[in-house]
C-alpha cells in the first residue's frame, strides 16, 4: 500500500516551471503513447473471493481502442472495441457484436472497480478537464506534482473531480482520486512498480479502489508495446470477432 | 459420412499442433435441473415434473495468421422421469438435423435422451488486404445477424430466446460466409444448407456500415424460397443506443413449411444504463402474419421464419449488477393482443473464475386460449395445451 510521507503544506507556485497543461499533455502521451498493444492482468479482489483475468489489449490515440478477453476460459474471447464514443461488445458464444449505449461507459467492467470509460479511455483529460497544479507532495519517496482537475462545460465525462499527483520527471501518473458530482470521492486509483517500456515510463500496477464498497481491482502491464505501427484494420467490428490468435 | 468426419477430425485435432499453429483446448460442463409445467391436458400424465439437462463440449482450436480451425464435439442429455412418450425436454437436446449429419443417438428411451454432434466445426481463412481484409469460413459455426437485443427479426440462427422455455442451447447452421471490411464499410455473403433440400438454404448479403454515431445495415437475399429484404439502424442518442429493424418477406415460392404466406416484421427498442448499476432496455415488436382472435393460436408457429404468433409485442427488460459477482435481470413478454406473456427473471453468480451458477423462473400468464395462456390450443378430442413455465438452475463449469 502506498502511503504518503510527508506533505508540503501551503500554496505551491507552478512546481520546475511546469504548465499544467504541458504537463497534463504529457502524462497522456506516457500513458497513451501514439499507439498501445499489450497484455495485461486484472485482478479483482473482493471479501467473497478473488477473480483473475487477463486481456489483450490494442489503442491508438484517444479514439480507438480494443480489448480482448484471454482468461478466464469462460470469458474467452468477450470483446469490447470503441471507435470516437461508439462502443460495441461481442459475445463469442454466439459470435454476437452489438452496439451498447454510450451510457454504459460507467459500468463496471467485468466486474472489476474499472469502469468501460477507464478501460477504452472515452473521456480526455487534456479536452474534457480544466487542471491546475495545485502542490507538491512527497508522496512514497518520491516528490510528485498534484494537479486538481475539473471537467469543462458540457464535457462527455463521469467524473465531478480528478486529483492527480505525477511524477514531473517522466509525466508518469502515481495517484490519481476520482469524485462524483456531489464532491465524495468515489475511487482511488494508486501506481506502484514503475517500469520503462521502451521509451515510456509508466506504474506497472494499477490498484483502483472503490470506497463505498471498499472492494480493489489490480491492473497489472504483463506486456507493453507503445507507438509501434497498428493494422488500421484491428479497429473494425470484424476484427472485434476475430479469433485470438489471428491478431495477437 | 457419419463414420468418416470424427475419425478426419481427430485426426486434425492431434497433427494440427505439430504444424505450428497455435492449439487451445477448452473444456465445458453444465447441468441444470429443472421444474416444468406444461399447462396441458390430455396428452401426458404429469403436468409438472422435474427434469435434469447435461451437457459436456470440448472445443479444440488451431489458429495462424491467417488461417483457423475450430472442432467442438458436445454430448446432451436429458432426464425426464414420469415420461410416457418423448416429452419437451427431448426436443430441447435432441440437436436439430443439419445438412452435415453428424447426430448420433447415443441413448434413447421414453424417459430419456443422450445425443452427441459437433458444436461447432469450422476452417476460416484471413487476408490482409490493400484496402482492409478478408475472411472465408466453411462449416459449422453460430450466425448471428441484427442490432436488436430481444426479438429475432434478423437473428434467427442463434435461438432459442430469453424467454422461451428449457435450456437456453443453440443448434448452429452449417453454412459458408464470406467477408470483407474495410474500415466503415463491411460486406459478408452467407450461405446456409439446410437438411438437405434446396428450400431450406439461406442466401444471404449483408452490407454494414459504421460512422459516427450510427450502424446501418442491409440485408438481402433468399430465405428458405422467400426472397426478403430488410434494414437495420442502431444510433447512439440521448445516452441511448436506440435500434431498429425490419424484415421482409415475399411469400414462399416452393418446398414444405407451415404456410408459404409472406410476412413483413418490424422491431424497434432502446437500451441506456441508468446509473453504474442499473441498465433499462424496452423493444416493440410486430409481424403481419399474426393470429388476433383468442383461441386462434395453434402449437406451431405460423411460419418457418417465425417463432411467435400474435401481432404486436413489446419488452420491457431490466438488468441490475448487484455487485462483482451477482448479476440479476428482470423482463417480460408482453403479446399487446391478448395481454398475455411471460415474466422472466435470472440471477447470475459468478461462484469462481470457472463456475457459474445461474437460476431463472419463466413464467407464462394469459387467459385461456390466448397465446401464453393456460389452454391456447384445443385439439378435436377436447385435449388442451397451453404456455410452458419453467425454474431452472444452472451450473456451468468452462477449464
Amino acid at each position: 500500500m502506498l502511503i504518503f510521507l510527508f506533505v508540503l503544506g501551503g500554496a505551491f507556485k507552478p512546481a520546475y516551471g511546469l504548465d499544467a497543461k504541458d504537463l497534463v499533455k504529457r502524462v497522456e502521451q506516457q500513458s497513451l503513447g501514439r499507439s498501445f498493444h499489450g497484455r495485461l492482468r486484472m485482478t479483482i479482489e473482493r471479501p467473497e473471493g478473488k477473480r483473475e483475468l487477463e486481456i489483450l489489449s490494442w489503442a491508438e490515440g484517444h479514439d480507438k481502442a480494443l480489448v480482448k478477453v484471454l482468461k478466464p476460459e469462460k470469458d474467452r474471447g468477450s470483446a469490447n472495441l470503441r471507435l470516437e464514443f461508439n462502443l460495441w461488445q461481442y459475445l463469442p458464444k454466439v459470435e454476437r457484436t452489438i452496439k451498447v449505449p454510450p451510457s454504459l461507459m460507467l459500468q463496471s467492467w467485468m466486474g472489476s472497480d474499472f469502469t468501460n470509460d477507464d478501460l477504452v479511455k472515452t473521456s480526455r483529460l487534456s479536452r474534457d478537464y480544466e487542471c491546475k497544479i495545485e502542490k507538491e507532495e512527497i508522496l512514497d519517496k518520491r516528490k510528485l506534482i498534484k494537479l486538481d482537475c475539473r471537467p469543462n462545460p458540457n464535457a462527455p465525462v463521469v467524473w465531478g473531480r480528478l486529483e492527480l499527483w505525477v511524477e514531473p520527471g517522466k509525466a508518469t501518473v502515481m495517484r490519481q482520486n476520482f469524485y462524483l458530482e456531489n464532491g465524495e470521492m468515489a475511487k482511488e486509483l494508486v501506481g506502484q512498480n514503475v517500469k520503462s517500456f521502451g521509451s515510456h515510463t509508466l506504474a506497472s500496477r494499477l490498484v483502483m479502489k472503490t470506497i463505498k464498497k471498499n472492494t480493489t481491482t489490480t491492473l497489472e502491464y504483463l506486456d507493453a508495446n507503445f507507438d509501434l505501427p497498428i493494422d488500421k484494420n484491428i479497429f473494425t467490428q470484424g476484427q472485434l470477432q476475430a479469433p485470438l490468435k489471428a491478431q495477437e | 459420412m457419419n463414420e468418416f468426419w470424427p475419425h478426419l477430425l481427430l485426426s486434425l485435432c492431434l497433427a494440427l499442433p505439430a504444424s505450428g499453429l497455435e492449439t487451445h483446448w477448452q473444456f465445458h460442463g453444465e447441468g441444470l435441473l429443472q421444474r416444468r409445467s406444461l399447462n396441458q391436458s390430455g396428452f401426458e400424465s404429469s403436468s409438472t415434473r422435474m427434469e435434469g439437462f447435461g451437457l459436456v463440449d470440448s472445443a479444440f482450436t488451431a489458429s495462424g495468421a491467417e488461417f483457423f480451425f475450430e472442432a467442438k464435439p458436445q454430448v446432451r442429455l436429458v432426464q425426464s422421469p414420469g415420461v410416457k412418450s418423448p416429452g419437451p425436454g427431448v426436443a430441447s437436446v435432441g440437436m436439430a438435423p443439419r445438412w452435415l449429419n453428424s447426430r448420433r443417438v447415443i441413448q434413447r428411451a421414453e424417459d430419456r435422451a443422450v445425443y452427441a454432434d459437433w458444436d461447432r466445426l469450422n476452417g476460416r481463412w484471413q487476408s490482409r488486404l490493400e484496402s482492409g481484409y478478408a475472411e472465408i469460413s466453411l462449416g459449422r459455426r453460430p450466425i448471428s445477424l441484427g442490432v436488436l437485443r430481444f426479438f429475432p427479426v434478423w437473428n434467427k440462427f442463434t435461438l432459442p430466446l430469453s424467454f422461451t422455455p428449457g435450456p437456453e442451447w443453440i443448434d448452429n447452421p452449417d453454412g459458408a460466409m464470406a467477408r470483407y471490411q474495410s474500415q466503415d464499410l463491411s460486406l459478408r455473403a452467407i450461405e446456409i444448407q439446410g437438411q438437405g433440400s434446396a428450400h431450406d438454404a439461406v442466401s444471404l448479403v449483408e452490407a454494414k456500415f459504421s460512422r459516427q454515431n450510427m450502424d446501418a445495415q442491409i440485408l438481402v437475399g433468399d430465405w428458405e424460397s422467400r426472397e426478403t429484404a430488410g434494414l437495420g439502424l442502431a444510433v447512439d442518442h440521448w445516452g441511448a443506443t436506440w435500434r431498429l429493424e425490419s424484415l421482409h418477406f415475399e411469400p414462399r415460392r416452393s418446398g414444405h413449411g407451415s404456410t408459404t404466406a409472406g410476412t413483413d416484421q418490424v422491431g424497434l427498442g432502446f437500451e441506456r444504463a441508468l446509473s453504474a448499476e442499473w441498465t433499462v432496455a424496452l423493444e416493440y415488436y410486430q409481424q403481419s402474419l399474426c393470429v388476433e382472435k383468442i383461441g386462434g393460436f395453434g402449437v406451431a408457429p405460423l411460419s418457418d421464419v417465425q417463432v411467435l404468433n400474435g401481432c404486436r409485442y413489446v419488452l420491457p427488460y431490466v438488468d441490475y449488477q448487484i455487485n462483482s459477482l451477482w448479476h440479476a435481470g428482470i423482463g417480460s413478454l408482453i403479446q399487446l393482443g391478448d395481454r398475455s406473456g411471460m415474466g422472466f427473471f435470472s440471477a447470475i453468480y459468478s461462484m469462481s473464475d470457472d463456475s457459474t451458477l445461474e437460476f431463472k423462473v419463466k413464467q407464462s400468464f394469459g387467459r385461456r386460449g390466448s397465446e401464453f395462456g393456460s389452454a391456447r390450443y384445443k385439439d378435436p378430442l377436447g385435449r388442451t395445451m397451453g404456455a410452458q413455465s419453467t425454474a431452472y438452475l444452472l451450473w456451468s463449469t468452462t477449464l
